[in-house]
């Protein structure tokens, strides 16, 4: 395929310039059902660690599905295809493995564990991926994200998520992108629901965590909205359809869709820019 | 009247030889193991049954209620008003207390291929379906369900063949019995797979206040994906010591659905039981109880999950005036295999006066894992405040309690499917908030 | 205060007993006569004599209750009444004899002593074998001691009390208690005293067939406020155990009464437990009641709200593993007006285990202007964990705000993987929500029994997933 062809140059042309040969998102002919009903009908994507690539479509498309496929949520069966993170296959890994690997999926809606304070939780996190801090250390660099993303003090003993508005779950998650530092970032919809302001600070934080981590992330956006890629530029820019990838670009493919909608794609029969049609 | 009154009252050995007389074997045989079963079991005690802890019955004297008659003129006006003005398009079974059933309207269905008529024809002329009705009722499971079993006449078959939507509703009018009479009402329907019902069962007499005996059964059984929509009414005389047994049970995908209003009696035991079989099932439960006077009013129902993904969801508003009481149980039992059983009661109480009162238990037992089951309970008075920000805009005090009961008693009457039922209803509720009394039978009511 | 998986065991850590050296026993099983040598032993006034053998005329006539949870593995006559572990009861440690401070000192009660107690009683079978309460509440009145010694020295107060909120006919096992008594604390407050740091009692069984029978009557005067704590633990036998002891509170107007158990029986203990308290005028009791341990607990700590704006709460935790049967609630009686109550329940079943919320609110008809709350929560771990919930209320006055709400489900999937998608394993994760699902609970704990329960937790959790 021309697209990934085209996507191996860009990595050959990144390790030629000196960067340190980078892990990659490999997804190959996915298919995933929901309770029995097939939702993905052959994902092929490619997420080098160091770029930012774009998810965006109509509601309904498969785009979740893929974020919590991709995390192994129990109710997405896969039924064909593979997905591999750096090499290894990600299907045979329970959740918690696929996140030691360096993977994180920003939820859309995060939800809550009663009872378990935000400080208590990441402490377990980053202990079980062999990250832990000294007490110290933790608190300070907690304090240091915290007030980057402009949130209360209070929050690190409120219960994860519990009572939560939408801006604070949203805040929430990329707090916890800040402190786990994954090599791959799947963000889910990061942006829904929130104002103009809400939306700075999140699109702020991704994009400081992105600078801090030197090339050493990796960011799959979901989104439905033009307005998150003011902030954040992409590298690419995939659109996605009944369950499929049919089309990939440059940013410029984001303006295309500020513009024009799906329309094209969920009209035409012949989408523009892509071989990839579905009867 | 096929027996005379004797000396012990209708509830006797010769009674029973005389149903059995006129019944097909199988029934007489049925009939004479549930006496069996009656006569050796002690009446409920509330010292000793877990069950009628807070309703005493040692003040039924069942030697006291005769064998009924024919019923008034006026108490049949009554019940054909009530069809006319809430649902008239329905065909209408008139069931009197002496076993005299009539049938009217249902020529639609019965070209459908539906049968509508007495329980005891039923029996001899379709005795594998009313055995498949009766499959759900054990004959000697509890004192009053035995005496039922043996005693009951009239009644009411209902027959839905499999892929058949009832084109028009089925109206029951059972009507009470006379003064220190005893009356044994009788409902059974089956679904066959595919088919759906709408029902309307309106226990209804006069208001009176002699003291009448009602013992009742309804059972339905549900096919595969049947739906059955039930609207049982009970306004009976405030007299009266009601016992009923009203029972669904559900198969795969069936969804059975219960909008109630309980207004009448003096004193009431009323299981609701869905029995949640088949994979898939749905039961939902709404209903509304005005309680006044001295009435004693008792729910108990039962959301049995015995099949997986069976979902149960029960709502009962009680209003309690006077010196009423309101008596609750309720048990969400899920059984072991009932994965991912959904269940919820909600047991709402509203008490208007001092000497009135609330209690009960809602119970669960849940012996599955992967459930997720609750239960909500409150208890409460009309807000001072919503009173006063009512007499603040002119309303007179009682007005403005009628007021918000009938608001408390809005979302589950608002469910009702039918609009003029539902319409019908409202007034009903209306004008017991209203009078302040137990019955129905207002003299503008009864047709001229 | 989390979990960690690599703490988790799978030994009842507290499960060793000590070598015999009772100085005295009662032969097995129960009659007159073994009731009136354990008097007799005791020296004890002739009215005591008098209602010990009345009780047990009570115990006799009554039947096993055909409710709750199964009894029946229970051997009225295989059973030790009496077991008297040393001669006297020390007032410090150096008194108590080597093998039972031992003991002491392996369930820590020396050491939490010494940095966070303001008096310690330590009971071993039926006797309490060390004493101590801080000088300075001593000499501001307050009274702290086994239930003996306050029924020897104080016997005119004593006797006020005793048996005034749990008649020796209350049920079957408060009739047991009754007849047997021995030990348990006897605790008075003066007027306007606050004890700010708890008094802590702690039960050990050590013996085989032991019945532990003690005794507990906490007098909270006028405006005082007093935090007891009470903990149990038992060595794993193969026979059974019998404990039945019988808890009364008493607060004067405008006292406040905590008091909070940690019950960790091992699993050969049938705990058959009345507690009740007496709220008066603008009074507080809280019980804060954590059931982990035994075979089978029935346990209801109740309240009865006497005097107006009298105020109940309480906050229970229950986990029962394979083969346990945790049946625990609590009871609320509003008879005055203005007065309130909350009740939260919290409970997990693991393995086989089972709990049961058994509680009851009632209103009687002078009662006006109550509130009244009660919230239940359960979780069911794996496939053969049971849960039920049994609610009841009688609400005779209409001038009341009443709610009761309950939930049962597992374990949420969606909360297991949002946890595993930070990295944190299923058993881990499983552990965090558990603690969380407790936390309303633990938070009310002081620091030192927080940790301490978390612990246990984590124990009790061992291999709850696959």
């Amino acid at each position: 395929m021309s697209e990934i062809a085209e996507q191996a140059r860009v990595v050959a042309a990144t390790n030629a310039a000196g960067a340190p040969p980078t892990a990659e998102l490999h997804v190959d002919g996915l298919r995933v059902s929901v309770e029995g009903k097939p939702i993905l009908d052959g994902v092929d994507l490619r997420v080098p660690v160091g770029q930012v690539h774009v998810l965006m479509g109509p509601n309904g498309s498969g785009k979740s599905t893929l974020a919590y496929s991709l995390m192994g949520h129990p109710k997405y069966q896969v039924t064909g295809g593979a997905a591999s993170f750096d090499g290894q296959d990600l299907l045979a890994l329970t959740p918690d493995r696929r996140a030691k690997l360096g993977l994180f999926l920003s939820f859309q809606n995060p939800i809550a564990i009663p009872g378990v304070t935000t400080v208590n939780f990441l402490r377990a996190a980053l202990r079980a991926q062999g990250k832990e801090l000294p007490a110290r250390e933790f608190i300070a660099r907690l304090g240091e994200e915290m007030t980057a993303l402009r949130m209360d003090a209070s929050f690190r003993s409120r219960y994860i998520n519990d009572g939560f508005s939408g801006g604070e779950k949203k805040r929430a998650e990329t707090l916890q992108l800040a402190m786990l530092e994954p090599r791959l970032a799947i963000l889910d919809e990061p942006d829904s629901g929130l104002d103009v302001d809400a939306l700075r600070i999140v699109a702020d934080g991704v994009l400081r965590i992105m600078e801090k981590s030197e090339g050493r992330m990796g960011v799959l956006l979901i989104t439905h909205y033009y307005r998150i890629l003011e902030n954040l530029t992409p590298d690419r820019v995939h659109i996605m359809h009944q369950g499929r990838i049919v089309d990939s670009g440059g940013p410029e493919l984001a303006h295309l869709i500020e513009r024009e909608g799906y329309d094209p794609y969920t009209t035409a029969t012949s989408p523009p820019g892509t071989e990839v049609s579905r009867p | 009247m096929a027996e005379a009154a004797t000396a012990t009252g209708v509830v006797c050995r010769e009674t029973l030889d005389a149903r059995v007389a006129g019944s097909p074997a199988w029934l007489a045989d049925r009939r004479t193991a549930a006496w069996d079963a009656f006569s050796a079991m002690p009446a409920p005690s509330s010292s000793r049954d877990e069950d009628w802890r807070r309703t005493d019955i040692a003040k039924l004297h069942l030697d006291r209620f005769a064998a009924a008659g024919t019923p008034a003129r006026e108490l049949v006006e009554l019940a054909q008003s009530r069809h006319a003005t809430a649902l008239p398009g329905a065909a209408l079974v008139l069931c009197g207390p002496d076993g005299g059933v009539t049938v009217e309207n249902a020529e639609s269905l019965l070209a459908q291929g539906v049968i509508v008529s007495s329980l005891e024809e039923a029996a001899e002329r379709h005795p594998d379906l009313v055995q498949r009705g009766l499959s759900g009722i054990g004959i000697g499971e509890s004192y009053f369900v035995a005496m039922w079993n043996a005693l009951w006449r009239g009644g009411v078959f209902i027959h839905v063949p499999a892929g058949m939507q009832a084109v028009a509703p089925v109206w029951i009018a059972h009507l009470a019995a006379g003064d220190e009479q005893a009356s044994f009402p009788a409902t059974l329907v089956v679904l066959d797979d595919h088919a759906s019902l709408t029902l309307v069962e309106d226990l209804v007499g006069p208001a009176d206040p002699a003291p009448r005996l009602s013992v009742a059964v309804t059972a339905f059984q549900l096919g595969e994906d049947a739906r059955l929509d039930d609207i049982p009414v009970q306004q009976l005389p405030p007299e009266t010591w009601h016992f009923s047994t009203r029972r669904a049970n559900c198969g795969t995908s069936a969804h059975y659905r219960l909008f109630g209003a309980t207004l009448g009696a003096r004193l009431q035991k009323a299981y609701w039981d869905v029995i949640l079989e088949g994979r898939g099932s749905e039961a939902d439960v709404f209903a509304v109880c005005f309680a006044d006077a001295h009435q004693h009013i008792d729910h108990q129902s039962l959301q049995l999950h015995r099949g997986p993904d069976t979902r149960s969801n029960l709502l009962l508003k009680v209003a309690a005036r006077d010196h009423a009481q309101s008596v609750y149980g309720g048990l969400i039992d899920v059984l072991p295999g009932a994965i991912h059983a959904d269940g919820y009661v909600v047991n709402r109480n509203l008490l208007l006066s001092q000497g009135a009162s609330a209690s009960g238990v809602p119970r669960l037992e849940i012996k599955a894992n992967d459930v997720r089951c609750g239960h909500g309970t409150t208890v409460g008075h009309v807000d001072d405040e919503e009173r006063f920000y009512l007499m603040a805009r002119g309303i007179p005090a009682d007005d403005a309690e009628r007021l918000v009961v009938r608001g408390y008693f809005a979302d589950v009457l608002d469910r009702v499917p039918l609009e003029t039922t539902r319409e019908w209803l409202l007034a009903l509720v209306d004008a017991e908030i209203g009078d302040g009394g137990g019955g129905g039978l207002d003299a503008d009511e009864v047709a001229p | 205060m989390t979990v960690q998986a690599h703490e988790l065991t799978k030994d009842y850590k507290f499960g060793f007993h000590d070598v015999d050296v009772s100085v005295f026993r009662t032969e097995k099983g129960i009659s007159p006569e073994v009731v009136a040598a354990i008097s007799d032993h005791k020296q004890e006034p002739a009215w005591m004599l008098k209602f010990r053998l009345k009780a047990l005329e009570h115990f006799f006539k009554r039947p096993m209750p055909n409710w709750g949870a199964d009894l029946s593995g229970i051997n009225f006559d295989n059973i030790y009444y009496y077991i008297k572990p040393v001669d006297e009861m020390g007032r410090s440690w150096d008194d108590v004899p080597d093998s039972i401070r031992n003991t002491f000192d392996r369930l820590g009660i020396p050491a939490a002593e010494q940095k966070f107690l303001a008096g310690v009683s330590a009971q071993y079978d039926s006797e309490v074998v060390y004493h101590s309460i801080r000088d300075d509440l001593s000499k501001l009145g307050v009274l702290f001691s086994d239930c003996d010694t306050g029924l020897r020295e104080h016997e005119e107060l004593f006797k006020r009390y005793f048996g005034t909120v749990i008649p020796p006919n209350d049920n079957k096992f408060a009739a047991l208690n009754s007849a047997v008594w021995s030990g348990g604390s006897f605790v008075y407050v003066p007027k306007g005293v606050r004890v700010d740091i708890p008094l802590q009692a702690y039960f050990r069984i050590n013996s085989d067939n032991m019945g532990q029978f003690e005794r507990t009557l906490i007098i909270a005067d006028e405006g005082s406020y007093v935090h007891y704590i009470e903990g149990c633990t038992a060595p794993t036998y193969s026979n059974d155990s019998l404990h039945a002891a019988v808890v009364e509170i008493i607060a004067e107007k405008g006292a406040h009464v905590r008091y909070t158990t940690i019950q960790n029986w091992s699993d050969n203990v049938y705990n058959l437990v009345t507690k009740r308290a007496i709220a008066k005028e603008d009074a507080t009791i809280e019980w804060i009641d954590g059931n982990l341990g035994s075979k089978v607990t029935m346990k209801y700590p109740s309240i009865y709200l006497m005097g107006e704006r009298a105020h109940g709460e309480v906050l229970s935790a229950a986990f029962a593993g394979n083969g346990q049967h945790q049946d625990a609630g609590s009871k609320c009686i509003h008879v005055a007006p203005n007065t309130t109550s909350n009740v939260v329940s919290r409970s997990i079943s693991k393995g086989t285990g089972r709990t049961s919320y058994r509680g009851h609110i009632r209103v009687l008809p002078k009662a006006t202007n109550v509130k009244a709350n009660v919230r239940c929560d359960a979780l069911l771990l794996d496939e053969e964990s049971r849960s039920d919930t049994y609610p009841y209320m009688d609400i005779e006055n209409p001038d009341v705000t009443f709610g009761h709400e309950a939930s049962v489900s597992k374990v949420g999937e969606d909360q297991i993987f949002y946890l595993q998608s930070r990295g944190i394993d299923e058993v881990q994760a499983t552990a965090l929500i558990v603690n969380g699902f407790f936390e309303p609970f633990v938070k009310e704990l002081p620091m030192e029994y927080a940790v301490e329960l978390n612990r246990l937790l984590a124990l009790s959790m061992e291999g709850s997933i696959g």
